[in-house]
């Protein structure tokens, strides 16, 4: 699985993707996995409601399941245009 | 219909001139969206998730030309380093009557600034930086067309 960073979140991890050959029952495990991979991971993800998720380019829930394969991107709410 | 992200200037007579010369077009409507400058800002810097933006935009002008009777649609965005007064974003449409193009470009601008993900980061002249925070009132701009 390939989880991608974008924005602050990218900044603060200080890479753009990280490869995990793991599935997970739901981005919210996920996430607590990815929390115990350093103290700037787990700053980042330390207040969920301030970042979206995205599995394979479509927006998605914290609760949807994640396999391997899948293309995870994690983001701040959106602000083009 | 265009759907284009680039990392140079946009050429708007450009766009603007391949909205016109159908028979059947009565107007043409366009937004385009600068970079606001104050004494303190040097450029915005806009970041993109790139398979995912030509899809979403996509997506987008799919269901406005549905939704509206519109002619033709561009869609383009830059990306990358933007100096005050350029542009960010071309949107335009052309259509027989001109409720329906400007309709579209209305619905395009607002569901763009909530479903397209792009983000934006402020770069001042002191060489600070700061990441934009989605507003409230972008969210209630796309929710006004149900």
């Amino acid at each position: 699985m390939n989880i991608l960073y974008f924005a602050w979140l990218k900044n603060k991890i200080g890479k753009p993707f990280d490869e995990l050959n793991q599935d997970f029952d739901s981005v919210n495990d996920l996430i607590d996995y990815l929390k115990s991979q350093g103290e700037n991971y787990a700053q980042v993800f330390q207040d969920k409601n301030i970042i979206r998720v995205a599995i394979n380019c479509e927006f998605a829930q914290m609760s949807e399941p994640v396999k391997v394969g899948d293309e995870v991107a994690f983001f701040p709410p959106i602000t083009g245009g | 219909m265009l759907v284009k992200i680039t990392t140079t200037e946009i050429d708007i007579n450009n766009e603007l001139k391949s909205l016109q010369g159908n028979l059947n077009i009565g107007g043409i409507a366009s937004f385009i969206g600068t970079v606001r400058g104050d004494n303190s800002l040097h450029s915005l810097t806009l970041e993109h998730y790139p398979n995912m933006t030509e899809k979403k935009l996509t997506k987008i002008a799919q269901i406005a030309k549905q939704k509206f009777s519109v002619n033709d649609i561009i869609i383009i965005h830059r990306v990358g380093e933007i100096l005050i007064g350029d542009a960010i974003v071309f949107v335009g449409s052309n259509s027989p009557h001109r409720d329906d193009c400007q309709n579209a470009v209305a619905f395009i601008m607002d569901y763009l600034k909530t479903d397209a993900p792009f983000w934006k980061m402020e770069k001042y002249n002191n060489g600070e930086t700061k990441w934009i925070e989605q507003k409230q009132i972008d969210i209630d701009k796309k929710n006004y067309w149900g």
